[in-house]
């Protein structure tokens, strides 16, 4: 009986699993994330038959499949799971996040995708989101802190103010601004500041740019990542894409409409402690402003006085008259999107204004701006794209500070506001008659100057890619992209008659057309050899025209005072600038890989530049880069838990940096401007049909070439315990040589200086990047922390034989920012105090300070930056820290010079030593005299206050020279994401909240009274001056993000 | 390989040799100021030093 009943069983069983394998069952599931929340857009395969299907817009699916099969879940940033099938029919399933995957593929030049792996030099893609979460209104203020290798400086408070971005440290000292290069959808943009001559701070261009539209960027740290763009990769690139429908699609949608809105309100930041002791006058004595703006008057105690009015009124502090200047900026965004996916097409459209009022009074920013970008698969070997996007940028802005003699800058008039004007009875600066009123005679009625001098912009632009691929075959792939970015700008600056500065008024009224047109065809062949080897190779050619058309217009002296009309000035002058660059290129990139983890690089460029010589004009720019993926070469690492993940690289790379200036190759005459000597004046040719030239003081150069950059780094990235650590490394050497400077010339020449290539500046440092998850619990809550590190250290290390001490920009008098053989770039040069043999500081007989003959007495150049971000979210919610340190580098302070000068600023109350001199007594300045026979003595002739500090911060520049270290809390923010399940009976897909603050929080050791992080001239080579320029503004807003 | 597809290579292989042009670099002349001008309408530092007394 045993073998039958054995027998019985054995066969119950086979039916039983033959029964259970062969009938499909329908198994409901939801994927969630570690939060809880369904993902949308899954791919669940099963693999026993290939068959799959995605989960809906909760993470819901079914699949019929059959009990003991396996189904894959997969989706792009989670880490794939496979899942066998048993009796149960539902199950729900969550996936982690895959920090290796989600470094997966990274955007590089030409904006072809590749295997970060693969990849043999830094190249950082970011995480669109912090940008749009922090509700940056511009791409460069929500990358500032994140990016190790970038110095960004938001260079003034003002609204739309131009933001200066630097990789890897800065090398032009004439030819170039020193930014990288800007390249949305492929296509290379112009990100020029526009300028007028009165250091009106309009915004660099890349800021036409919405956040909100983009999908990706990509920031070349280097030239060697750069190195497809070649004499345009010396200074790095940065790569933005903008999104598709794509998104919609791996959401599970046919189509996803998205709405966000924020509201940001901004205040200054810091302005400078002053005194509240002593009022408007000079030596002690009270003076209405018609006499004089200082605050070197008597102390106010509420005597009685007759002010600039003619009204008897007491004499009193006014602590928050500048404060009270300042109005609460606003600024609203809102952006709505659509876009969407079919089976061969997708698109994306949006529509997105931002409007800004400013913190200085009559001051704004508009962007408005549109965007359709659509692609097709014409056949299934072809596939195009288009590109599109309108953007009108339009405002009124303060005046910047243009020297000692400006009195038009709304916001260096502040560095004088007397400390007993009551700023609010200067608001109605018309009398009755329509006379200015004003409390002094020296600087305008500054509401005057805000309401009424005006710089007024506009500027449409267009950007316009269009992309055609053809595949015909699987392993050979032709790309054609062209695209145009053109923008027209129009500014209209007007002063106002009655102004101090031009009594009669003035207006300028530049015009311009810029348009940079791109197109790049090449050929990509993608091919594996057997499992061990595979090859990329890209051969192709750019194509680049640019075109600037600027004419600056002016009139001086208004005929009639209420028409603001060039037609109605009594002088008027026009200068026109053409300038066109072309060049074309011819590129290869060969990829070799072995095994999968070994990646060798090898790229060339040839382009010819029309800037230069036609004999000259080829310049070949090499570069090889090599990636090992040491732990999958290794066999004791493989699937090491402790380190999953590590890689070496390694390139070198040659580049250009930028074309040169055209039109440099020839001598020019220029219409001639005749002095005389009687009455200091001077004519302009032409002059009733008479017309004359003379030659201009540059001399020729045909020989003129490119910069040439020579750069190599060494890196790697290393990911532990299952990557929940990650650390990225890298090490540069950027050498830029044949830097192009101008030089004197021998009276010889006729000319007073040529142009030539001499120069080398080099910039080496460390970037480190570190990234972990401290914590991960099971119940949802994450703790994410994120370290950027970068120290650079930049050198000049060779001039010209004929200087040893070039001029980059000069600041005020016999201060500049130089470039000097053995120091950094840009260090600061000026007279500082004169030293006896033993270190003391000299005094003149007159008891002040000696000033010495100009040297270096500063370096604008940080030691190190770090970035420092740390992230909670549990479930929903989410909290998010940005920390931004910078340590060393110094500023030049005008504005804190300017404020001791006039007797405003609290060190007034103190003496050279900073002891406490609340009466303003006469005091010994520390410091010996010569008494003529070579000895020093100590000083014993007394200054007043007054005196000493209106004339140590004229004579002595360095005075005027702080250390910019700084500790702020560049962002934080607060989302909330409401639960699906809240959403449900909603036609809400998503509902997200968020508060946002910037700049909460300062520390500055060594500096007070302003944010160093400023520049007076906005982007460009001379950094690190603050001169009255609007201050950086703290701000605090909210958002709302909605999907439906 | 079809020769459909040997055509379409060519095609684009045309269109890449197309774009190689020499004059399309020659844009470098001075569009804002002459680089000679007619000696009548040339001032020298005679000439500038005799307007200025």
């Amino acid at each position: 009986m045993k073998h039958p009943l054995l027998l019985f069983f054995l066969i119950l069983y086979c039916c039983l699993s033959y029964f259970q394998n062969s009938q499909a069952q329908t198994f409901n599931g939801k994927v969630k994330d570690e939060n809880g929340d369904g993902i949308p857009g899954v791919t669940i395969l099963n693999i026993s038959n290939s068959e799959g299907t995605i989960t809906d817009v909760e993470g819901n699916f079914t699949i019929e499949v059959n009990a003991g099969e396996v189904i894959q879940i997969s989706a792009i940033g989670y880490a794939t799971k496979k899942l066998t099938i048993g009796v149960q029919n539902t199950r729900d399933i969550t996936l982690e996040e895959d920090v290796a995957q989600l470094d997966g593929v990274v955007v590089t030049a030409l904006a072809v995708e590749r295997d970060k792996r693969s990849v043999g030099y830094a190249v950082e893609t970011i995480d669109t989101r912090v940008i749009t979460e922090g509700s940056n209104n511009d791409i460069l203020t929500g990358l500032n802190g994140r990016v190790a290798g970038v110095q960004i400086t938001q260079t003034s408070g003002q609204v739309g103010a131009p933001i200066n971005v630097v990789l890897r440290g800065a090398t032009s000292l004439s030819n170039g601004n020193n930014q990288p290069l800007f390249v949305v959808d492929g296509l290379p943009v112009d990100n020029s500041q526009p300028r007028t001559g009165n250091n009106t701070n309009f915004a660099n261009r890349i800021a036409d740019i919405n956040p909100e539209d983009i999908a990706s960027i990509s920031v070349l740290r280097g030239p060697a990542a750069a190195a497809l763009y070649g004499y345009r990769a010396g200074g790095g690139a940065i790569l933005i894409n903008t999104k598709t429908g794509e998104g919609a699609s791996r959401l599970g949608k046919k189509f996803d409409i998205s709405y966000s809105a924020a509201i940001n309100f901004s205040d200054p930041l810091r302005l400078p402690d002053y005194q509240n002791e002593y009022g408007i006058g000079t030596g002690g004595i009270y003076a209405n402003g018609s006499q004089t703006i200082f605050s070197w008057g008597p102390r106010m105690e509420g005597q009685e006085i007759v002010d600039f009015r003619g009204v008897t009124t007491n004499l009193v502090p006014q602590p928050n008259n500048v404060r009270d200047f300042y109005e609460t900026a606003v600024s609203f965004t809102h952006t709505l999107s659509l876009s969407g996916a079919t089976e061969k097409s997708t698109y994306y459209f949006s529509v997105a204004d931002l409007n800004q009022r400013g913190m200085v009074p009559d001051t704004d920013f508009r962007r408005t701006s549109f965007r359709i970008n659509a692609s097709t698969e014409l056949t299934d070997k072809i596939t195009s794209s288009v590109n599109l996007a309108y953007i009108r940028s339009e405002g009124d802005l303060a005046s910047g500070t243009t020297g000692p003699a400006d009195r038009n800058s709304v916001t260096r008039n502040l560095n004088f506001f007397p400390r007993s004007v009551d700023i609010n009875t200067l608001r109605d600066y018309r009398d009755a008659d329509g006379n200015l009123v004003n409390y002094s005679g020296v600087f305008d009625n500054i509401f005057f100057l805000a309401e009424e001098n005006d710089n007024l912009f506009n500027i449409d632009r267009l950007l316009a890619v269009a992309t055609i691929n053809y595949e015909p075959f699987d392993w050979l792939n032709f790309t054609l992209r062209a695209g145009t970015d053109y923008y027209s700008q129009s500014i209209n600056q007007i002063i106002a008659p009655g102004s101090t500065n031009f009594l009669d008024g003035q207006v300028t009224e530049a015009r311009g057309n810029i348009q940079e047109t791109n197109s790049d065809f090449f050929m990509t062949i993608q091919k594996d050899f057997g499992q061990n080897f595979g090859i990329k190779a890209i051969v192709g050619h750019n194509l680049r025209m640019n075109y600037v058309n600027n004419t600056i217009s002016s009139g001086v002296g208004f005929i009639v005072p209420t028409l603001f009309s060039i037609n109605n000035t009594e002088e008027q002058n026009s200068n026109q600038n053409i300038q066109r660059v072309r060049s074309v290129g011819a590129f290869a990139d060969i990829s070799l890989s072995y095994k999968d983890f070994l990646f060798l690089n090898l790229t060339g460029r040839n382009d010819w530049i029309s800037t230069v010589a036609p004999e000259n004009r080829s310049f070949f720019y090499p570069s090889a880069s090599l990636s090992f993926v040491f732990t999958d070469a290794l066999p004791f690492l493989n699937n090491s838990s402790v380190l999953p993940f590590g890689k070496l690289r390694l390139s070198y790379a040659q580049a250009g940096n930028g074309a040169v200036t055209p039109y440099l190759l020839e001598n020019t005459f220029s219409q001639s401007i005749v002095p005389f000597s009687f009455d200091d004046g001077a004519i302009s040719l032409p002059l009733g049909g008479v017309a004359g030239f003379t030659a201009d003081n540059a001399g020729e150069n045909p020989g003129l070439q490119t910069e040439d950059v020579i750069s190599w780094e060494i890196g790697t990235e290393l990911r532990f315990l299952q990557n929940r650590i990650g650390l990225d490394f890298t090490y540069y050497d950027i050498l830029l040589q044949n830097s192009i400077v101008n030089i004197d010339a021998s009276s010889t020449t006729g000319f007073t200086s040529r142009i030539i290539n001499a120069g080398k500046v080099r910039n080496r440092g460390i970037e480190i990047l570190l990234f972990a998850t401290p914590l991960k619990l099971n119940n949802g809550f994450r703790w994410d922390f994120n370290v950027n590190f970068t120290l650079n250290r930049n050198k000049v290390e060779e001039l010209p034989e004929e200087i040893g001490n070039f001029v980059i920009g000069t600041i005020v008098g016999s201060a500049s920012a130089n470039a000097i053989v053995g120091e950094p770039y840009g260090v600061f040069v000026g007279r500082d105090y004169s030293l006896s043999p033993s270190g003391e500081r000299i005094v003149a007989e007159n008891g002040q300070y000696v000033p010495s003959d100009p040297r270096i007495i500063g370096n604008p150049q940080p030691d190190w930056l770090m970035g420092v971000s740390n992230t909670f979210s549990f479930k929903g919610f989410s909290l998010s820290f940005l920390w931004d340190i910078r340590m060393g580098g110094d500023i030049f302070s005008r504005t804190i010079g300017e404020g001791v000068f006039s007797g405003q600023l609290e060190e007034t109350l103190r003496d050279d030593l900073g002891n406490i001199n609340t009466d303003r007594r006469d005091f010994i300045v520390t410091g010996v005299v010569d008494n003529g026979n070579g000895e020093f003595v100590p000083n014993t002739t007394p200054v007043s206050a007054e005196q000493f500090w209106q004339v140590t911060p004229t004579n002595i520049d360095s005075y005027g020279i702080f250390d910019a270290t700084w500790i702020r809390l560049r962002e934080l923010t607060f989302s909330y994401r409401l639960p699906q399940s809240l959403l449900e009976y909603t036609p809400f897909g998503m509902v997200k909240v968020g508060f946002v603050g910037r700049n909460l929080f300062l520390h500055t050791p060594n500096i007070d009274h302003i944010d160093p992080e400023t520049n007076v001239t906005g982007i460009g080579r001379l950094q690190g001056v603050d001169w009255g320029g609007v201050p950086s503004a703290r701000s605090w807003g909210f958002n709302l993000n909605l999907t439906f | 390989m079809k020769k459909s597809q040997y055509k379409s290579i060519l095609l684009f292989t045309m269109i890449f040799s197309l774009y190689s042009c020499n004059d399309y670099l020659d844009v470098n002349e001075n569009p804002n100021r002459p680089t000679a001008v007619d000696s009548q309408l040339s001032l020298t530092s005679g000439m500038f030093l005799t307007a200025a007394y």
